[in-house]
């Protein structure tokens, strides 16, 4: 596709007074800085190999052995809970490998750690809206939307929503995550009546056990609502209460 | 590149940082009007390639990907300044934005001048005319990134344009006769 001219509709005169909007080249000090804000993650170089003759060899075996050995109870016990992002196992695994590196004589390769169990948001993601532990999570709505996937009355929508999601989320340097309820849920009280009705409509025209899960859903998370409500001193009434019938689908129909 | 990056190795991070740093600092540059700003939002940009972990192998283009996020956290910040009715806070934006009076005489103030005119434009509109006019980005690409369809980022560019040429022609009246600062 021939690209169109981006100076088309400027005079001359006027294109030179936007070419004389010149930005400077970033200084060689902001990107120290910028370097700086990764120093902190980024996989810390080996230490120098101690000289040969400073400690038995035996004995940094050992040492490396109980450290080793330490990591990885921790790290297990740790990703177990699910505890560590990826980046902190990565870290970890860093530390293991410059302990190992007196001993195996040479740089060992870093084998990358399984992915951690995601328990919260990654860092580039924005702000969640806050849901209770007990709230249903994405795990508890993917079958819905894989079901509404499969229905040739909702797919198409389905798909667009989740494309459209993703795109958002890739133009914003975030990490793709799966929809969960409390998105959709503020998404759906941002919605004008009239489109909340017509998706209530919409909602009644689905088959009868995809109306029963997610009204199960709904009733799950408005009682998660209620009881961190009830923890905190205030009813679950609050901007993010939705009604029983709506769908949690509502932006997927947009 | 990117594959070092997934692997969490700074030194091709640093690469990238000297190579693609510009791209989001300029379009930040040119969309908040303020190098303190500018400066944020490109590192954010950058620090978010970085922390995309796994997932920076999906990334089809790196000056793509930075353009796309550095243009969306500008209007991000643009719309957090709306909402706290920021407008004192630019004004003293496109102050600071102001070069010292020695490099004003070298330069004119033409570049003050297109700094304000284009900071005078509604958010999206002078994200159009970014990154269309400086990045020279086709409309479709344009539009992927804003999440349009091209039709309404055409609709959106026409608007931009009309309303820049607009504040560059009301500038041109507004400048005393006999002032050298404009072209032409």
């Amino acid at each position: 596709m021939a690209m169109a001219d981006p100076r088309e509709g400027f005079t001359a005169e006027e294109r030179a007074l936007l070419d004389s909007f010149a930005v400077p080249a970033p200084s060689a000090e902001w990107m120290d800085r910028v370097m700086a804000g990764v120093s902190g993650e980024a996989v810390p170089p080996l230490p120098p190999r101690r000289a040969p003759g400073r400690a038995p060899r035996w004995r940094q075996g050992l040492y490396g052995a109980v450290i080793l050995s330490g990591t990885v109870m921790v790290t297990a016990a740790a990703a177990e809970r699910g505890v560590f992002g990826p980046a902190a196992q990565q870290q970890v695994q860093a530390v293991v490998a410059a302990a190992l590196a007196p001993v195996a004589g040479d740089r060992p390769s870093i084998a990358r750690p399984a992915r951690a169990r995601p328990v919260a948001a990654p860092p580039a993601a924005p702000e969640p809206v806050a849901v209770p532990s007990a709230a249903p999570g994405p795990e508890r709505i993917a079958p819905v939307i894989a079901r509404l996937q499969a229905n040739p009355q909702t797919a198409a929508k389905v798909n667009r929503y989740l494309e459209r999601r993703a795109r958002r989320q890739e133009a914003r340097g975030e990490a793709p995550t799966p929809p969960d309820l409390a998105e959709l849920a503020r998404q759906y009280r941002r919605l004008p009546e009239a489109r909340k009705q017509r998706l209530r409509q919409q909602f009644r025209t689905l088959p009868a056990e995809d109306q029963a899960e997610i009204r199960a859903i709904l009733r799950e998370y408005r009682a998660a609502r209620r009881q961190r409500g009830s923890q905190a001193g205030n009813p679950a009434t609050g901007p993010d209460a939705i009604p029983i019938i709506d769908p949690p689908t509502a932006t997927i129909y947009d | 590149m990117l594959a070092r990056i997934a692997r969490r190795d700074a030194a091709a991070f640093r690469l990238v940082v000297e190579r693609y740093g510009a791209i989001p600092h300029r379009i930040a540059a040119r969309m908040l009007g303020s190098p303190a700003d500018a400066e944020d939002i490109a590192q954010e940009a950058l620090l978010r390639l970085w922390r995309l972990g796994d997932q920076a192998g999906t990334v089809r283009s790196v000056p793509g990907w930075l353009q796309a996020v550095a243009t969306n956290l500008c209007l991000d910040r643009l719309r957090q300044r709306s909402r706290r009715s920021e407008t004192d806070d630019l004004a003293e934006d496109l102050a600071d934005g102001t070069p010292g009076a020695d490099v004003l005489v070298m330069q004119g103030q033409a570049a003050h001048s297109a700094r304000q005119a284009i900071a005078r434009l509604p958010d999206r509109q002078r994200a159009a005319i970014v990154l269309t006019y400086y990045e020279e980005l086709s409309n479709a690409a344009a539009a992927d990134m804003l999440g349009m369809t091209i039709k309404a980022f055409e609709s959106l560019l026409f608007r931009a344009r009309s309303a820049l040429r607009q504040e560059l022609s009301g500038m041109r009246q507004d400048e005393p006769e006999g002032s050298d600062h404009g072209h032409g």
